[in-house]
């Protein structure tokens, strides 16, 4: 394990029995978040980013979730800790960042009590103490009258300003990872911009890492140091930002990025198909209905991992047997 | 939240006069004749002589119109009339029955709470447990059995068989015991039922997972988080039910021999006792109508959207 790694992700995975079947949301899912540096985890819906992310947080419960692997933030696994000492981790150690910042807010408890509660569950202070330091938190993500916003209910703010509060609170504790669960989705585009500017700047003044959950590859290239692809709970590829977009190995991924709106080109290339139903998940690789780049060697393959350069993890058939590859073809 | 307040007792007025309208009008609808009723109350035979005689006493001679404007002239002076069978004035006999049936409502109210919270909770934070089978199966029994035949259930196992608790009658708090329960079997059994679908619905919020995910102890993030959500809905359904708890006691009074309003109107109406009923139905409709001002105001103190609204 790396000396700067803040949360270790071995081999997680995680299932629903769902009627006589088992719903395989994760797939032996290994990653390593960094202090200050963001990993951005790319997918379309419904293919386990979320999952995972509660998984992260210890947040799967009840329903029969089954979590194999292992989760690590400061030398423990998460699944071997006690309910309480896990509580206490959470919103201290790892914060996290909701989807939808209108409907994560308590309706009948203001900015402030969110704050104050939350403070005071972790440390010893008053509340006037919390106060202070959520003023100082919120001018930091550039709220403009934080003492204001304290007083407010969350029906009186909008979206940008809950979503500012939200990121101002999971800071405040200085976390050691932040996982932000497409934090900027439900916004618009130019507060989406501010938000993640924040964000990227703050993850040096905490010394956070950042988990940046997202289906947007835009808003990915721009803001991660490394990138995780996900398709059907497995991740796919796995490299850093700069050698992902110019030397996308898996078919996938060159499927998703040939998928984006480009200037020079009028219509989306839309890659074919439906991604399979997560209940019916074969050992086999999730993709092969729909690559365009098949091969008879695909059948065998039981989705172990590959390097294709160094740092850059796929997990395709064609690395997995020893093909070669022409990396200069393939920019 | 004084802008609302105000608007909810500006309402008072028209509902106040429409329902006076139709009380008013309700009686002189039905068949008997009112003089004919005051006649017989009194014992006197009534021959022709007598009942014009009587009409013109009553005013009931007079048109409809000035009859209704008459009467509610006297009701804002709070006259409203003289029972015909107790030559008493009609609102302190009323006032005098009602005390009793504000203590069987108010004890009815502590085993709804008691009965409905615990269960309602329990039953949503073991959901599809055996308690929470038990808890739904008391919400079926207890919300589809009349309280008629509740209360005489009750009066046969724990009076009669058991020697427990007296059968009827007001006196000591035994004598509450069994009335102040079958009136509440049946709402302890829907706010049961009630509390477990809005718990069931508030815990799968996402405010109640960014709570958890902040760290928040678990105790907290029930009570603060979901339950009090939880409650808004309820608490709703609460001002209407204690508006009906207090005009439905009639059933269980007659039952229990409680000496309280249902059982002083029953008699009123079969007594054709018509300024009794009036007032009654004025009464009745007022205190539900402060029943659920109370309700909102509570609902403003706890929702900020509710309190907020319009500033």
């Amino acid at each position: 394990m790396n000396d700067d790694a803040a949360m270790n992700v071995q081999n997680l995975s995680v299932s629903l029995p769902v009627g006589p079947g088992l719903l395989r949301a994760v797939n032996g899912v290994s990653f390593q978040i960094r202090r200050q540096k963001i990993l951005g985890l790319v997918g379309e819906s419904g293919c386990g980013k979320s999952v995972t992310c509660l998984a992260l947080m210890g947040l799967l419960k009840g329903r029969g979730w089954q979590i194999e692997g292992a989760v690590d933030i400061g030398g423990a696994c998460i699944y071997a800790l006690a309910q309480e000492d896990l509580r206490q981790l959470r919103g201290k150690e790892m914060a996290m960042i909701m989807q939808n910042p209108m409907s994560a807010f308590n309706p009948l408890l203001t900015i402030g009590q969110h704050f104050i509660e939350t403070l005071q569950n972790h440390c010893r202070m008053t509340a006037g103490e919390a106060v202070e330091l959520a003023i100082a938190n919120l001018a930091r993500v550039g709220v403009p009258q934080p003492a204001r916003l304290l007083q407010r209910y969350p029906f009186q703010c909008s979206g940008g300003m809950l979503q500012r509060a939200m990121i101002a609170i999971a800071l405040s504790m200085r976390p050691a990872v932040l996982i932000a669960d497409e934090p900027t989705t439900s916004l618009d585009v130019t507060i989406q911009y501010q938000i993640l500017s924040h964000l990227a700047s703050l993850r040096e003044h905490y010394q956070t890492g950042i988990l940046l959950v997202s289906h947007d590859l835009g808003v990915i290239a721009q803001m991660a140091d490394e990138v995780a692809v996900m398709y059907c709970g497995y991740i796919v590829e796995q490299a850093p930002v700069d050698e992902l977009f110019d030397h996308p190995a898996h078919p996938y991924t060159r499927a998703l990025m040939a998928s984006r709106p480009q200037m020079q080109r009028k219509r989306l290339r839309p890659i074919d198909g439906q991604p399979p139903p997560l209940w019916n998940l074969k050992d086999r690789c999730p993709f092969e209905d729909r690559c365009h780049e098949v091969a008879d060697s695909c059948g065998d393959y039981r989705m172990e991992p590959g390097i294709c350069a160094p740092g850059h993890q796929v997990r395709c058939a064609k690395y997995a047997t020893g093909q070669e590859v022409i990396l200069s073809e393939l920019a | 939240m004084g802008k609302l307040l105000l608007k909810r007792v500006l309402y008072l007025i028209p509902i106040l006069l429409g329902v006076s309208i139709i009380t008013f009008i309700l009686v002189h609808l039905v068949p008997v004749d009112p003089a004919q009723a005051y006649l017989t109350l009194a014992n006197i035979p009534p021959t022709d002589k007598a009942i014009a005689a009587t009409r013109t006493m009553l005013g009931l001679d007079k048109p409809l119109f000035v009859q209704y404007v008459t009467w509610l002239g006297r009701v804002l002076r709070l006259d409203f009339g003289i029972s015909y069978a107790t030559r008493e004035p009609v609102l302190n006999e009323l006032l005098y029955y009602l005390p009793a049936t504000i203590k069987l409502t108010g004890a009815s109210l502590l085993w709804v709470l008691a009965i409905s919270l615990p269960l309602g909770f329990f039953s949503s934070l073991y959901k599809d447990s055996v308690l929470d089978h038990c808890c739904r199966l008391f919400a079926f029994i207890g919300a589809s059995m009349p309280s008629f035949w509740v209360g005489f259930l009750l009066i046969y196992f724990f009076a009669l068989k058991l020697n427990l608790l007296p059968v009827m009658g007001m006196g000591s708090i035994w004598h509450l015991i069994l009335p102040s329960f079958t009136l509440a079997l049946s709402y302890a059994a829907t706010y049961t039922r009630l509390l477990r679908t809005s718990l069931l619905e508030n815990l799968d919020q996402t405010f109640v997972l960014y709570a958890r995910a902040r760290g928040i102890r678990e105790r907290l993030v029930m009570g603060r988080h979901v339950l009090k959500n939880a409650l808004l809905p309820v608490m709703t359904a609460f001002g209407m039910s204690l508006g009906y708890m207090l005009a439905g006691s009639v059933i269980v009074e007659n039952v229990f021999a409680w000496p309280g309003v249902g059982r002083y109107v029953i008699s009123s109406i079969f007594n054709r006792d018509y300024p009794v009923i009036q007032c009654y139905a004025l009464l009745t409709t007022l205190i539900f109508i402060a029943v659920n001002l109370l309700v909102d105001i509570a609902y403003g103190l706890i929702d900020p959207r509710i309190r907020m609204d319009g500033s």
